[in-house]
């Protein structure tokens, strides 16, 4: 051991170099960390900018609902679906309300709608990236983040308050996690507001606090009480209800025979899924996780709770399957497919075998991960959904060729309804929930759209050509409306869907006679 | 150190390849589907004598290399031999596709199919083509499937050469290469979009970028997950 004499000058420059190569590896270390996060920073940018280059016009019906009650409120029509007729037919209040408020700057509510789903998603990752690192798990949150942002089901949710809502809540699990409690009741809340089922996340939070034997942070449960009660009480007060129609809607729907449920839907899914055998790769290194979560890295556990009520809420309530149901269930199986894959390697890297070999085995093995991702993304990026074109399209005829108060009567209304202006009759039972009581276990949505148009008798009807050949042919039917144009999704030239539409839609006869009344 | 930079370079090389193998196998799985008039229960052209019913239409993409049309044979009593002619214009010289067959072999509910060589630049592009039996009389001639009210863009049926309201009921086919799927996709993204948003060279180049980051990202999660093990 050498003995350094520090007074010296000679002794001073040997403490110099001594401190300088002692922290050497750790400036290396920082200067490491700094790249790997501008690199982070600079793959979100980019990410951010391809989402929207092959998702920005993506479209499906059902946020065009809260698009129009965007468009309604913007205008100065009131917050309402059909106006002057107060009903909550849009699952996402407060997206509608920040729709609104951004419209005023970016007026194309669909486009504005993408944009915010695709920064949604990138912070998302981020957020997942950011608490890992917290967590000294950085290369668990580089790969959830990375797997996160090009997961393909959550492309098709773009549009949809779906990633805003996750986005809110993943913040306020990760606020949590860093003991900022009234951080994370605040940003739960907004999630509730943006959606009614991020209520299930408080709980979900609520109930891991209490089992780790927490003392309960008062003011943020108070707070987040305040918050959400507030706003659901002004929602009551104005729509009569605080409860979204579509809740009701969608569970009738889901007792149709033609319907399936959330967790046959989920099964079917994951058979969609299973088709592809690189894909069961993500299902194993997902089991490693869930077992490694269990066991070492708890700090996941309340999104993994979070998860597990959501599929669990949405199984009791029994509603129908729509994809966009599926897309919360992601975050929690990128982390642990992350955590898996990470534990794998390190246990690998354990082993007698040499570090090129289990730096080759990494880089195929994070390949292999990609790749069925990476096929998707491109897929989805070519396909579209055949429905928005052609119902675009009759939405723009209808506002250009009917009068403004005239009733429209069809079924799935987003697109249509948001393009034409005109009140919408809808026989899914969205907009009249008349119409979802109706709905039993032998009820076809022909026999609702019979029930509909009798009783509401719109002025307008628009009827698919195969699913409604029967009610078009009835001569009640015929009697009472006459055909004016077919409508078919073969007319966009660069539609790139395999599916063919084809719409008719008909106009009330002036001497046919309706058997219903106006009022059901 | 050498060899660290030829392990880096040989890594970015084989992480090119992987992707290039990635984007050409997901590009290769995409097809465009078949465009045309598919209403036309109501009408129908006799086709018989001097008739020539025949098709105007712009084809979408690429790659044009077959086209449905159906025929209703349920009048054919004698069978007798018809022509399928694929031409640029209606009185064009240049025949692009022929086909011959006889009217007593048509069925019903199956379109007549005539299958040629894909034609590569056919986006855009107007074509014809037209039916006739001449040896076939009236009432005993196969028919072809007419809507007087369909509306395509681009195309209309014809009548002996001259251009009618409607549409015959027909399908056109296209069979795209890589380039013209990734051309196609390039296009879409780029069509109705502002300044540098509306050429395809900037999503080639964001496409690149984007690779290469995702490259160097990658190595960093391998990186990171080998070197926090060993802290």
């Amino acid at each position: 051991m050498s003995v350094v004499d520090t007074k010296s000058e000679p002794g001073q420059e040997a403490v110099h170099r001594q401190w300088l190569s002692a922290s050497q590896p750790r400036i290396a270390t920082q200067i490491s960390d700094r790249r790997q996060q501008s690199v982070a920073v600079v793959l979100a940018a980019l990410t951010l900018a391809l989402l929207l280059s092959l998702f920005g016009r993506w479209g499906y019906d059902d946020p065009y609902i809260t698009y129009r009650y965007a468009s309604n409120l913007l205008n100065g029509n009131g917050f309402v679906y059909n106006v002057g007729q107060r009903t909550l037919s849009t699952t996402a209040p407060l997206y509608a309300i920040l729709l609104a408020g951004l419209g005023w700057a970016w007026p194309d509510l669909p486009s504005l709608g993408n944009a915010l789903s695709a920064l949604s998603l990138v912070l998302s990752a981020l957020i997942l990236y950011a608490w890992a690192q917290g967590r000294g798990e950085r290369a668990t949150g580089m790969l959830a983040g990375l797997l996160l942002c090009l997961w393909p089901l959550l492309f098709l949710t773009f549009g949809a308050e779906t990633l805003l809502s996750t986005t809110l809540i993943l913040g306020g699990l990760w606020a949590y996690d860093r003991s900022r409690t009234g951080l994370s009741a605040v940003v739960l809340a907004l999630a509730a507001m943006v959606r009614p089922d991020g209520v299930i996340a408080a709980v979900a939070l609520g109930i891991v606090h209490l089992v780790r034997r927490q003392p309960i942070p008062w003011r943020s449960v108070i707070l987040y009480a305040g918050l959400v009660g507030t706003f659901y009480t002004g929602i009551w007060l104005y729509f009569g209800s605080p409860l979204p129609i579509t809740l009701l809607a969608k569970q009738q729907q889901g007792q149709m025979s033609a319907s399936m449920r959330f967790g046959a839907g989920f099964l079917d899914l994951a058979g969609q899924y299973g088709r592809q055998p690189l894909y069961w790769l993500h299902a194993i290194l997902a089991l490693v996780g869930l077992y490694w979560v269990l066991k070492k890295r708890r700090h996941w556990i309340p999104l993994l709770a979070w998860t597990a009520f959501y599929f669990l809420a949405y199984t009791i309530l029994g509603v129908s399957r729509y994809f966009w149901y599926y897309a919360p269930l992601v975050p929690a199986f990128v982390v642990l497919v992350a955590e898996g894959t990470v534990a794998l390697l390190r246990a690998l890297a354990r082993t007698r075998l040499s570090r090129p070999f289990v730096m080759l085995l990494t880089g195929l093995l994070l390949v292999a991960l990609l790749v069925p991702l990476l096929t998707d993304v491109i897929g989805a990026g070519w396909h579209s959904d055949p429905r928005h074109e052609v119902y675009r399209e009759i939405g723009q005829w209808l506002q250009g060729h009917t009068p403004p108060g005239a009733s429209i009567g069809a079924l799935e209304v987003g697109i249509i309804g948001y393009y034409a202006q005109r009140p919408i009759i809808d026989f899914a039972g969205l907009v009249q929930p008349e119409v979802a009581r109706q709905f039993t276990s032998a009820t076809t949505y022909q026999d609702s759209a019979a029930w509909t148009i009798r009783a509401y008798q719109p002025e307008y009807v628009l009827l698919h050509r195969d699913s409604f050949a029967g009610l078009a042919e009835s001569a009640w039917f015929r009697s009472a409306y006459q055909p004016v144009r077919d409508f078919t999704s073969q007319r966009a030239a660069l539609s790139l869907s395999q599916e063919v539409l084809w719409l008719t839609l008909y106009r009330q006869s002036e001497t046919g006679e309706g058997e219903g009344s106006k009022d059901p | 150190m050498m060899g660290r930079r030829i392990f880096l370079v040989g890594s970015g090389a084989v992480w090119l390849i992987v992707l290039a193998v990635i984007v050409i196998t997901a590009v290769d799985r995409l097809s465009v589907p078949p465009w045309g008039n598919i209403s036309g229960d109501d009408r129908s052209a006799e086709i018989a004598g001097s008739v020539e019913a025949g098709q105007q239409f712009t084809a979408p993409f690429p790659g044009l290399h077959r086209i449905e049309v159906i025929l209703d044979p349920s009048s054919v009593q004698n069978a007798q031999p018809a022509t399928f002619r694929l031409r640029d214009e209606p009185a064009g010289p240049n025949t692009l596709a022929f086909g011959e067959f006889r009217t007593g072999d048509i069925q019903e509910k199956v379109p007549y199919s005539l299958e040629f060589p894909p034609i590569r630049d056919s986006a855009g592009r107007t074509f014809f083509f037209s039916l006739e039996s001449p040896q076939s009389s009236p009432g005993d001639a196969v028919t072809a499937h007419y809507n007087p009210d369909s509306f395509l863009e681009g195309a209309n049926a014809t009548l002996n050469g001259r251009a009618v309201s409607g549409n015959l009921k027909f399908r056109t086919f296209y069979s795209l290469r890589t380039r013209d799927k990734v051309d196609l996709l390039l296009v879409r993204m780029a069509a109705g979009r502002p300044y540098l948003l509306g050429t395809k060279g900037f999503y080639i180049g964001l496409a690149v970028a984007y690779v290469m980051v995702l490259g160097i990202f990658l190595w960093y999660v391998a990186q990171s997950i080998l070197e926090d093990e060993r802290a």
